[in-house]
Order: C-alpha cells, then structure tokens, then sequence
C-alpha cells in the first residue's frame, strides 16, 4: 500500500515535470487545472496515507537519472510536509500573476526534495527548486508585473520554505541520529534557539513595520519560519535534558506551524494578489475601506490576520501555545541548560506573538477598514470568482486545523516518533493538546464552542433591552468641518495611516539600533559583489548565479555519493 | 452530584463576575474620588449608566461596515469567556479544564484587537489614535503575562488556572519568594493594557457593550491577580464527590468572602495608583515592558534559587 503510494507520487513528480514541458503549449487555464488536480491529488494521498498510520515504504527509480540511481522514500516526515505542501502549490496555480512553466517545476523540484531517500536525490531537488524559485523571484520586468516584492512571490516563497525547513528537520534530527539522548550538550539547542528567536522577533517586528502587504508577508513568513527552528531547537534541548514530552511537544509544534502557516501564507498571498489586481497597489497608504468593495478578500483577510496574529482559537495560537508549553516543560528535565533555553524560547514566542498580532491588526485595519486613502482604492473590483473560491476553500480547510490542533499532531505522530524517538502520549487528544497524559490543556473547539454561546447569551440579553437597528451619521471629527466636495472620501490625513499606526513600536526598533547597524556593515558589501557579478555578465541576469549554484550543489552531491 | 456541583458552580460564577464587574470599575472610581477629596459618584452609577446607554439605539458613523456594528458585542462576549474561566470563589468549576492562563491572555489579546479593528473601521483620526496606543500598550501586557505564566509553569508543570490557583500558598517554597516580583509584572501588564482610553465615534447600545466590556477587563486582569498570588487561595475541594453538601457550600461562602476582599483590596491599590504619580508616565510604553520583563527575570531568579536551595 504504501509502496503504491509512493509510486503514486513518483508518478505526479514526473506529471508535473511533462506539465511544466508543456504549459506553454496548452491553455493556461488547462495547465494549471490539471496542476491544481495533481497537487490536491497528492494531498489528499498524503493524508490518506498519514491517517492509516501505516509502516513506510522505499523505491529506488527503474532508470538511473544522469547515471546515478534516484532513491525515494515515503516516511511519515515527508508525508506531512508532502500534506503542507501541495494545497499551497494549488493556491499558487490559481494566481495569474506567476508563469506557470516555473512554478510546476518548482512544484515537481520540492516534491522531489521531500521524497528524497538519499542526500544525493534531496540536492537535485534542492537545486532545481532553487534555481525555479530564483527565477521566480526575479520574473522579467513587464508592464503588467511591477519590479520588487510582490504577493505572487510570496505565494512561491510559501511553496519553497517547507522544503527549506524539511531540510533543517531532517539534517540534525534524522541523518546525525544519536546513540542515546544526552549524547549531545543541551546548549547545543543554540544553534538553533538563536537564529530562531531572532528571526521571530526581527520578523515580527519588520512585519509591524514594513509598508506594502507583500512586504508584511514576507516578513511575517521570516517570523513563522523562526516559530518553527525555536520548536526545533526545543525539541533539540529536549533530547539532551531527556525529557521526551517536552520533545514531541516542541517537535508537534514546529511541524504544526509548518503545515499551518504554509496554509495561512497561501490564504494571504492570494488576498494580497487579489488587492494588487482589483485596487492597483498593495501600499496600505494607498487603500482602505476595502471592506466595502472586496467582502470576499475581508474576510479571508480577517480569517488569516486572526491565525497570523495568534489569538485563539486560530491556528498561530496552537502553535505558539505548543511551544510555550514545551518551553515549560524544558526545565523538567536533567541538568539546569533547560531554564536558560526554555526561557529564551518563553520570552522570544512571547515577543513574537505580541508584535504578530500588533502587525495584523495594522495590515487589516490600515489596509481593509475605515475610509479610502486613493480614489483607486476607492473604486477597487472584487477578483476574479477563480480566486474568490480558492480563498474559501483555503479557509475552509484552514478551519479544522484551527479547531483541532490535536487531530494534526496525531497526523504527526508518526514523523515525531520518526524524529524525536518519543510518541505523543496522551497529548494529542481530539479534542484539545495536553502538556502531558490527564492534565488540562487547550481546546481549541471547546473555546470557539463557548464563544459562539457567550455571543448568542449576549445577543439575547442585550435585544429586549435595546431598540434594533442604529442610524448613521458624519463620523465627528474632533471638531472639524465636513470634507470638501473634491475630497469625496473625507480627507485622507485625518486617518490613521501605516507608518503612523506603528509609531509607537518604531521606538522599540531604537533599541535595537546598534546591534542591527553592526549586521548592516555587511550591505554594502555584499550589494558591491553583486553589482560586480552583474557588471562581469551583463547578459546573463539571474540565470548565471542559478546555474553555478546547481553546478555547485550537483558537485556536492557527487561528493556526498 | 460532583459534576451538577461544578456546573452549578460556573454558572454562580457567571453570574457573579458579570454583576460585579461595573460595581467593581464603580468602586474603583468611587475610592480615587474620595482620595483626591471629592465626594465621588455611588458604587452603582456604572452600571446605571450601561442601563440608560442600552436604551438607545446607536449612531454610527458614514461608512462604517458590519464590523464596527458587532465589535461591542463580539468583544464583551470574548471578555465574558475569559472572565469566566478565571476562578473567583472556588476553583472546581464546569470549565476549569478549560481554565488555561494562556488561552486567558490569547482571549484579552482577542478582545483587544477587536476593539482597535472596530476603532480603525470609524476612519477616524481619535479611532486610529487610540488603536495604535491600544495595541501598542497590549503587545507589551501580553509578553508580560505570558512570561509570568511561564515562571509559574516552572513551578507547577501546568498553565491552568485550577492548579495554579492554589499553588502559592501550598507547597512551592522558591515561588513564594518569586510572587511578589511576579505580582507586580502582572499588574505592570494590566497597567498597560487597561490604560484609559475611550473608544471613540460609539454611542447607545454600543457604549453600554463597551462600558461592560472595559469593565469585565478590569476584573479579568484584578482576578488574576486574586486568584494567583493574594493569599489564601480559593477553598481547595470545595466540590468534591466525598465532601457533604453543607461542606461544599460552607466553602463557596467562605471563598466569596475572601474572593470580595481581594478584589475590594486591589481596586484599592487600582484607585491608589491612579492618584499618586507612581511609576513611569503613562504617555512612555518601553519602560513598562523593561520594567516587567526585569520583575519577571527576578522571579524566576528567586524561584530558580529556591529550587536549588531547597
């Protein structure tokens, strides 16, 4: 059964790669039906398989590829981040704005990666997921395509990082396998602890910042991707100090924020393409009101600003809970390491958190509520019923995820029990996850449960006390007369605007100024380099750097081999 | 019996931290008059003046959406949820395996964020004023709880409410010495996050739900504060299966005594710190956050050394 399935899903690599071969021969909107079919085929295998909690199974390709023979393998790892994957390649197809040919091939590339039984098969994955995505990254300048970040490279980022963080799941845990736990010194974890605080709180903090949605994205996918090293650096301490449930908590967290936040990065993606379609441009000083005109794009907006800013019951919320929790546990443990790690994890997710949730509540209110701050914003279109239903169907999928947090760590179970040596007993119930057998925990259900009832009691006591209906009138305006005739919309300075909103957090940045300065010595430098590469090959763009990197990763493969 | 006596607990409970939260803002207000020498306004006037707001119907701004018209009311019903998970006279409630101190402080960070939505949807300059300062201050209460239900966690291996409640006072020699630092980042957050700041453009029905909900905040963050570090705790086994029925209710009144002097005792310190200029200026946020991060930093310290030493 499961060497079906992953012969199923040798299959779809190789249908990708013939789609990406074809795209520009057939009708855009066949090429990416059929890829949005293969992927959603893919994903809905992956769980099949993950939820029959069958052994794994191994394949090593009929036909060598350049000589060498391909190794795959289907584990209950690369299941999951198969499942984390694939919906957001298929919430990709859906975008217009990203040529198709490479965005299949960076699809096959990543499944391939994950596939991989070998260091030699997961470098060509890697380097042609690399060289797709870089690509990608930097799309010939065209009329329609605007230069510099945009949601449709958010949209391809989102696809990539899984790949990126299967390969810093599978290095330490997987491949270095220890002989027993205390084989390594807790503080090890540090190597993993560090960057990922600091990616959480330097993500968080340029999302609460940054100006342009697609700019808020990337940086808050910078801090989603710090979220997760800090579950697995705690999954790391967590071995050395043996305290197993510490482990699989922290493991269960980081591969629950991996799936979630892949999904939420989709979800926004896609809403930030809608916005820079249907109102010109995604700079928050330029829209608002949008509520009004895209409701669909709102609320997927509100779903996912309420999972990225982790407030319960939504998706962030588990995680983050999941690795406090961990973080707690920690000192439980042999040895006094787990106090100082578990406390920097603690106070690093505290801080994340926080500003997360400072920077959706910014990019929705700035970006979506109150009045327009362009007449373009004020006339923008909702997008195209393709997309519309692409973010419905994202936050219906979204929605079991938020509710039962413990369903997906039993779906983790077996690449925890893979990675960590230890089970989830007793933690992943159905309905809520527990630090440990019979203690209380989080249930996300219950806790929507009971927000639904306290909002009906409240609507039930407060409709015989109050008459219905309100009435509308000119927002006062601390004294000012009405707009002129030619500021339709109300004059724009008199609202709040993104970098006005933020100001109070910019102080925050103050103290963090010198250390950063001493980061940013490095620019200009490196910026020099680049412009002396340039100069060398003018011609060659992008593609030149791409392929020395693919020949450098297939030179280390055949080291590796 | 045991499981009838837990639910017949929550909803006393309910019902008790519902009727008490704008007696408690009341109080609150009434003893920071009577400090600075005025006569002040009786206990019940809040809740007499959500009785005649609620009458009315609202007035809402030109082109607000859906969003502004049911923030008060999804915001008082996400604060009632919290308040009704943070034990007041007894911790066996229906809901105490719900009652986890992070999901409390996701849900005041919920609330939050509805409001400042509801106040940047008015597109007004006052509504986006306050939802800056609002969230600005929150995104530094929620760290500081957080990381003060870390340290207790050290402590007791859990973040729930029911276990943590009693934690203090029992056994746990290193936290004793840790609760007062700890105590005082706890209202270091609750400082930053019940800062006043009336929302703005909200009128009738609207700025009753607001006016209950500011005041269910309040008593959110004081109950905390009661329940987690005032001793005595609440009345341990109150309704257990083995304890006879006069028992279980002799406890619960014993436990809304202490419950009222606790929460009577903190408005006194809210009314008291209100008056005099203690701590860093309002308008100045960073030294909140440092000031309860190095309070926290002290009391894991302290329990840290009380764990070794012990």
């Amino acid at each position: 059964m499961s060497a079906l399935t992953l012969a199923g899903m040798a299959l779809g690599v190789a249908a990708l790669l013939a789609l990406a071969l074809a795209a520009p021969l057939l009708p855009r909107r066949l090429a990416s039906g059929a890829g949005i079919a293969l992927c959603g085929a893919g994903a809905m295998a992956a769980l099949a398989w993950l939820a029959a909690g069958i052994p794994g199974a191994r394949l090593v390709l009929p036909f060598p590829v350049a000589g060498l023979p391909v190794g795959l393998v289907l584990d209950g790892v690369s299941a999951f981040f198969l499942l984390a994957v694939l919906p957001i390649g298929a919430a990709a197809l859906v975008s217009p704005a990203i040529p198709l040919r490479w965005l299949l091939l960076l699809l096959a590339a990543v499944m391939l990666g994950l596939l991989a039984a070998d260091a030699r098969t997961l470098v060509l994955g890697l380097a042609a997921a690399a060289t797709a995505a870089i690509v990608l990254a930097h799309p010939p300048p065209t009329v329609e395509v605007p230069a510099g970040p945009s949601p449709a490279n958010v949209l391809t980022t989102a696809v990539l990082a899984p790949l990126a963080l299967y390969v810093l799941v599978r290095v330490p845990f997987d491949l270095a396998e220890p002989p027993q736990a205390g084989w390594w010194p807790a503080w090890w974890a540090l190597a993993l602890l560090v960057p990922g605080v600091a990616a959480a709180v330097l993500g968080s903090l340029r999302a609460a910042l940054a100006l342009e949605i697609a700019a808020i994205l990337r940086a808050a996918a910078l801090a989603q991707a710090g979220l997760v090293t800090i579950g697995l650096g705690l999954a790391l301490a967590a071995r050395a100090v043996d305290h197993g449930p510490a482990g699989s908590l922290a493991m269960g967290g980081a591969l629950f924020g991996v799936l979630a936040f892949g999904w939420l990065q989709a979800l926004l993606g896609l809403a930030g393409s809608a916005v820079l379609h249907g109102a010109g441009t995604q700079h928050l000083d330029r829209l608002g009101g949008l509520i009004h005109r895209m409701p669909i794009t709102t609320a997927a907006v509100l779903v996912g600003g309420l999972m990225l800013a982790a407030l319960p019951p939504g998706a962030g919320f588990a995680a983050a809970w999941m690795l406090l929790q961990s973080a707690m546990l920690l000192p439980r443990g042999d040895g006094l390491d787990g106090w100082a790690l578990g406390a920097l994890a603690a106070a690093g997710v505290a801080l994340a958190m926080a500003l997360l949730s400072l920077a959706a509540v910014r990019l929705i209110g700035v970006g979506f509520l109150g009045r327009p701050r362009s007449p373009r914003a004020a006339a923008a279109d909702e997008v195209a019923p393709a997309q519309r239903w692409a973010m419905l169907m994202l936050c219906a999928a979204l929605l079991p995820i938020c509710l039962f947090p413990g369903l997906v760590l039993s779906l983790a179970t077996p690449a925890i029990r893979l990675l960590t040596g230890t089970g989830v007993a007793g933690q992943a119930g159905a309905l809520a996850v527990a630090p440990g057998p019979l203690l209380p925990g989080y249930g996300a259900a219950g806790l929507a449960l009971l927000l639904v009832l306290a909002g009906a009691l409240v609507a039930l006591v407060v409709r015989p006390h109050s008459p219905p209906g309100h009435r509308a009138a000119p927002a006062w305006e601390g004294g000012q007369g009405p707009a002129p005739a030619w500021l339709p919309f109300g004059d724009p300075a008199t609202q709040v605007g993104a970098s006005g909103f933020s100001q109070p957090v910019d102080h925050l940045r103050g103290a963090l100024q010198p250390g950063l300065a001493r980061l940013r010595r490095w620019r200009p430098r490196l910026e020099r380099w680049v412009a002396a590469w340039r100069r060398a090959f003018p011609s060659l763009g992008w593609v030149a750097p791409a392929a020395v990197l693919l020949a450098l990763l297939l030179a280390l493969a055949a080291g590796l081999w | 019996m045991s499981a009838l006596l837990s639910g017949l607990a929550q909803v006393l409970h309910l019902l008790l931290v519902l009727a008490a939260a704008p007696v408690l803002v009341g109080l609150v207000r009434w003893l920071s008059a009577r400090l600075q020498g005025s006569a002040g306004a009786p206990v019940l006037q809040p809740w007499r003046d959500i009785l005649r707001t609620m009458q009315r119907p609202p007035v809402v701004g030109e082109g607000t959406s859906w969003l502004f018209r049911a923030a008060p009311a999804a915001r008082l019903a996400v604060l009632a949820v919290a308040a009704a998970l943070v034990p007041s006279f007894t911790a066996a409630m229906a809901l105490a395996p719900a009652a986890d101190l992070l999901a409390v402080t996701g849900l005041l960070a919920l609330a939050r964020a509805i409001a400042a939505l509801a106040a940047m949807d008015s597109g007004s300059a006052a509504g986006g004023r306050i939802a800056s300062m609002a969230m600005s201050r929150g995104s530094l209460a929620m760290p500081a709880l957080i990381l003060v239900a870390f340290v207790l966690a050290l402590a007791s291996g859990s973040t729930n409410l029911a276990i943590l409640a009693g934690l203090l006072h029992d056994d746990a020699p290193g936290l004793r010495a840790a609760g007062l630092p700890l105590a005082l980042a706890l209202l270091a957050g609750a400082a930053a996050d019940t800062a006043p700041g009336a929302a703005p453009d909200v009128s009738g029905r609207h700025s009753a739900l607001g006016e209950a909900a500011d005041a269910l905040r309040l008593l959110v963050w004081l109950g905390l504060a009661a329940v987690l570090f005032l001793p005595p705790g609440p009345p341990a086994g109150a309704a257990m299966a083995d304890t006879a029925l006069p028992e279980v209710l002799g406890g619960w009144l014993l436990g809304l005594l202490l419950w009222t002097a606790k929460m009577a005792l903190l408005a006194a310190g809210v009314a008291l710190a209100s008056v005099l200029p203690v701590g860093p200026a309002r308008r100045h946020d960073g030294p909140w956050l440092a000031l309860a991060a190095l309070l926290v930093l002290l009391g894991a310290l302290l329990l840290f050394a009380g764990q070794v030493w012990a």
